[in-house]
């Protein structure tokens, strides 16, 4: 009892000192702006994809804010009758048209005659028209009807061929090459060396997709749409497989280049296999369950996460040990083949760990926390790097505690009271760890009720997903939230044994705040590394941030692929291990240090 | 101060500190001294330097004690000895029966102190440093802490922060935690640094107070010879880490006529007679500011008078003066001879 009235004073005698409380209170404000102000970015981040990439090279995020608006606006275009705004998905497409033709009637020296720039610009002009048709319907950058018009433009290419395909070869081939960068065999396979039926049978095929597309971007008809992406995707793989064909062509042609075509072919067996896996049963379910791309809802993150992990496990094949030994970067990296098979297949195991969770949160209809990255509950997970603001903060009060007793003199009349000078030494550490938990907690909680007032409470109560099953956010996160203040602990226990030994504010701070910020930089030069840095696992310096054993990507997880064994559990054991014997030594010191000043 | 408005004040905290802890160690009359410090055979060694050596001194209740010695003496090293600042070289000290190794906590109980300066927590005011400082004692409540306040005449400033103080009043806060939980022994490190002429005479009264009064035992240290003569019982002086010499002061009784030696300051017409024959009778005698100064006995002092005048020497003075504490403690330490250790 004696002893918590003494944790209680030494509490209140901390929190008077302004320097600790004004960086207290700093921080927790940090808390609660942090949420605030990515509210505010937020707004201003609307449907900003497309405009960038038309524009090419556009430094600034900030576009449409409501209340600074025409900022970046441009005089909208009319063409044909249709007036197109700047915030229209195709602006820039019909703008950049317009000014292209016009530079290149000053420009004609480029081309090898007359006929091929009237040849460019006519078909630029029916390019011009397909984007102001579809401006016409469309004026949202997240419409998914954006979509069409990637594969869209490649078709008015061909069905333009097709009907130029009485002018000269060579001139048709340059003009068309210009703008579409065909390849000169498939040119010819595709467009010249066919009989007039195939023209004509082509030309209607192209035309019933054009009036599908049409009519989807006129009527808004999501089953449609489908259908006409599914049918573009099959025409997808037709081209895929005609491209294979001319390529076993080569193969037999010239044996010699066998090696490197067959891989092309590989990739592209791949490609197909791809689609029919994964694209087009991606579409089936998106009409299934009716999930509109572009829609700002978490089903297309976690469709786009599936497709996305699927695409990475084609990619991510285990090589034969044969080819394994082939690939002297791959030998290099991991050494033997066990190993590179180990981390290759723990790697597949994320990856289908993924997708698992992703299919789960989609037919449980309810979002994983990976999918609202901008949702109150990651938000709130992110903001477990806060701990290492804890962190620093418990270097600066560690080291302040004792040393600054010993700079202003304040020593002299502590230790001549009726108490041990394990007792005083004790309820300074202790009060001193109550504090700076206490800002954890309440800095987190702070944050988290934040959270919840900008980007909605409910958010928290969708479970999150493992590969287990489902769990409640809270209990996925706060075992996390004990564990990420260990490292704060670990630092504050250092500068605290230095504070006793040193006796000076100042290096008791630098050394631990030097340390901690060094076990980072450390981490970079010995992971990314030639060598194996296998000793790394016996120092703290991994574990001095355990937010990255939480993320996928991490240098974390980089290490432990490159074989350190780092383990969360391990890390904790060997923190406050260490926080003990810091403890006892500083008390051991202190306890037999005469107290000369 | 005004010496009534004092002994209120005292006579309050006596009071208080009676009726709360009767049973407890109100020093009751002068007939029984306890012995509050005893240290035995002090040695301590810093960095392989003899720093104190082989000391033994006791105070007891009722009585203040004086630690004279010049500068590298030894004094603070003692004292923090005694406060358990230090760690013990060789031999033991008890406070209030208590080792102060084996039993700190209970030893340090019964003693309140100053140690060098009182350096206390600046960004606190004086009674957020005296609250926080109570914490560590069992029985120190609010009321305690402003009567002890009061008693250090701080009321006026006490909710101030001590970054606003002069020396003179931290000396006070000084005192007054050190005072904060009715100690027994008082250990004080040159506590008049600072204080002004009246605040000396302010701390004597009251060192003198709880000594008397009370039964507290004080153990002083300070550089203020003429300090220490008038508040002191006891002196101890010490020097380069030896405790050289031990002297009791009786109080001055004006009625009862001693026989000491004293310094005589002779003012007379014809000072080469007088020299003549003080020479004559070999006193010992010298010139000093051109007066005649004679050392001898008071008793012996009318007869020479006397002889003076019978020789036709008119005197117009004859001044007595003591051998003062001073000029005992130049006469055995090395003082300022040596270069400070």
């Amino acid at each position: 009892m004696l002893f918590l009235r003494q944790v209680k004073f030494e509490i209140m005698n901390i929190l008077r000192s302004k320097f600790i409380l004004i960086i207290g209170i700093l921080i927790l404000a940090i808390c609660i702006a942090t949420p605030i102000i990515s509210l505010f970015g937020q707004k201003s981040r609307t449907d900003m994809y497309y405009p960038m990439v038309a524009r090419g090279v556009m430094t600034s995020v900030v576009y449409d804010r409501p209340w600074y608006p025409g900022e970046f606006e441009e005089e909208p275009i009319i063409v044909d009758g249709v007036t197109i705004k700047s915030d229209n998905p195709f602006f820039w497409n019909v703008k950049s048209l317009i000014d292209e033709r016009g530079y290149m009637e000053n420009d004609k020296g480029n081309f090898s005659s007359p006929e091929v720039l009237d040849l460019i610009l006519e078909a630029m002009e029916a390019e011009q028209k397909f984007y102001v048709d579809l401006a016409r319907h469309i004026t949202e950058h997240s419409d998914y009807r954006v979509e069409l018009a990637w594969a869209g433009r490649e078709t008015i290419y061909d069905k333009f061929v097709h009907e130029h395909s009485h002018l000269p070869k060579e001139q048709l081939y340059e003009a068309m090459s210009y703008r579409m960068g065909y390849e000169p065999d498939m040119f010819d396979e595709k467009f010249i060396n066919i009989t007039p039926e195939e023209r004509l049978a082509a030309l209607d095929e192209i035309d019933e997709q054009l009036n599908t597309l049409y009519k989807v971007v006129e009527t808004n008809d999501f089953p449609l749409f489908i259908d006409l992406r599914i049918e573009q995707e099959r025409n997808n793989i037709e081209n895929i497989k005609e491209r294979i064909a001319i390529q076993e062509k080569i193969i037999i042609d010239d044996p010699s280049q066998e090696e490197w075509v067959s891989q092309y072919i590989e990739q592209m067996k791949n490609e197909i296999e791809l689609i029919e896996t994964n694209n087009i049963p991606t579409l089936e379910y998106r009409l299934q369950n009716n999930i509109i791309p572009g829609e700002d809802i978490w089903q297309n993150t976690a469709l786009s996460n599936i497709e996305m992990n699927k695409r990475e496990l084609m990619y991510r094949k285990i090589l034969t040990e044969e080819e394994f030994n082939k690939e002297r970067y791959l030998v290099e990296q991991y050494k033997t083949y066990a190993r590179y098979v180990s981390a290759m297949e723990a790697e597949r195991d994320e990856i289908n760990n993924q997708i698992v969770i992703a299919q789960r949160s989609l037919d449980a209809g309810k979002p994983d926390m990976s999918f609202e990255p901008h949702g109150a509950r990651s938000r709130t997970f992110d903001f477990l790097s806060y701990s290492s603001f804890v962190a620093m903060f418990a270097i600066l009060i560690g080291g302040w505690l004792m040393a600054s007793e010993f700079q202003q003199g304040t020593i002299r009349l502590l230790m001549i009271r009726p108490k041990t000078r394990t007792k005083i030494l004790m309820a300074k550490f202790l009060s001193a760890l109550i504090i700076f938990l206490a800002l954890y907690v309440l800095g987190s909680f702070l944050n988290l009720i934040t959270n919840g007032i900008c980007f909605g409470f409910k958010d928290f109560t969708y479970p999150n997903f493992t590969i287990s099953g489902e769990i409640n956010f809270f209990a996925y996160y706060l075992p996390k939230f004990a564990v990420c203040i260990m490292p704060a602990i670990f630092t504050f226990s250092l500068s605290f044994l230095l504070s006793v030994l040193i006796r000076n504010v100042a290096v008791a701070i630098i050394i631990p705040i030097a340390l901690f910020i060094g076990s980072s930089i450390m981490m970079q030069i010995l992971v990314y590394g030639n060598s194996v840095a296998k000793w790394l696992a016996f120092t703290p310096i991994p574990y001095m941030e355990f937010t990255s054993f939480f993320n996928r990507y991490s240098i974390v997880k980089n290490a432990i692929q490159k074989g350190i064994p780092l383990g969360i559990g391990y890390g904790i054991l060997m923190l406050l291990s260490l926080s003990a014997i810091f403890v006892i030594l500083s008390i051991f010191t202190f306890k037999r240090r005469d107290i000369t000043n | 101060m005004d010496n009534v408005h004092f002994e209120k004040l005292i006579g309050t905290y006596l009071l208080y500190i009676t009726s709360k802890y009767i049973n407890a160690h109100v020093y009751v009359g002068k007939e029984k001294a306890m012995e509050l410090l005893r240290i035995e055979g002090l040695t301590k060694i810093i960095k392989k330097k003899k720093i104190l050596d082989n000391i033994s001194l006791t105070v007891n209740s009722g009585e203040i004690v004086g630690f004279l010695g010049p500068n590298g003496a030894g004094k603070t090293t003692t004292i923090k000895l005694i406060m358990g600042l230090f760690t013990i070289t060789e031999g033991h000290i008890s406070i209030c029966g208590h080792d102060i190794v084996t039993d700190f906590e209970a030893a340090m109980e019964n003693v309140g102190g100053i140690i060098e300066n009182p350096d206390l927590y600046k960004r606190l005011t004086g009674r957020q440093n005296l609250e926080y400082f109570a914490s560590m004692y069992r029985n120190v409540d609010k009321e305690n802490i402003d009567y002890i306040v009061n008693m250090v005449k701080m009321s006026e400033r006490i909710d101030d922060k001590v970054k606003t103080y002069s020396l003179g009043m931290c000396q006070r806060i000084g005192i007054a935690q050190a005072l904060l939980h009715n100690p027994r022994l008082l250990v004080l490190d040159e506590p008049t640094n600072g204080l002004d002429p009246l605040g000396i005479k302010e701390l004597r009264d009251l060192l003198k107070y709880l000594a008397k009064e009370a039964g507290v035992g004080v153990f002083v240290s300070s550089h203020l010879l003429s300090e220490m003569e008038l508040m002191c019982d006891r002196i101890y002086i010490i020097d380069e880490g030896v405790i050289i010499g031990e002297k009791a002061i009786h109080e001055e009784d004006e009625e009862s006529v001693n026989d000491d030696i004293y310094e005589y300051t002779l003012l007379t017409d014809n000072r080469d007679k007088t020299l003549e024959y003080l020479n004559s009778i070999q006193a010992n005698c010298r010139i000093e500011n051109g007066n005649v100064i004679v050392i001898m006995k008071r008793s012996e002092m009318p007869n020479i008078i006397k002889n003076l005048v019978y020789r036709d020497i008119g005197i117009y003075a004859a001044s007595e003066k003591h051998r003062t504490l001073e000029q005992d403690f130049i006469s055995i330490t090395t003082g300022s001879k040596t270069q400070i250790r």
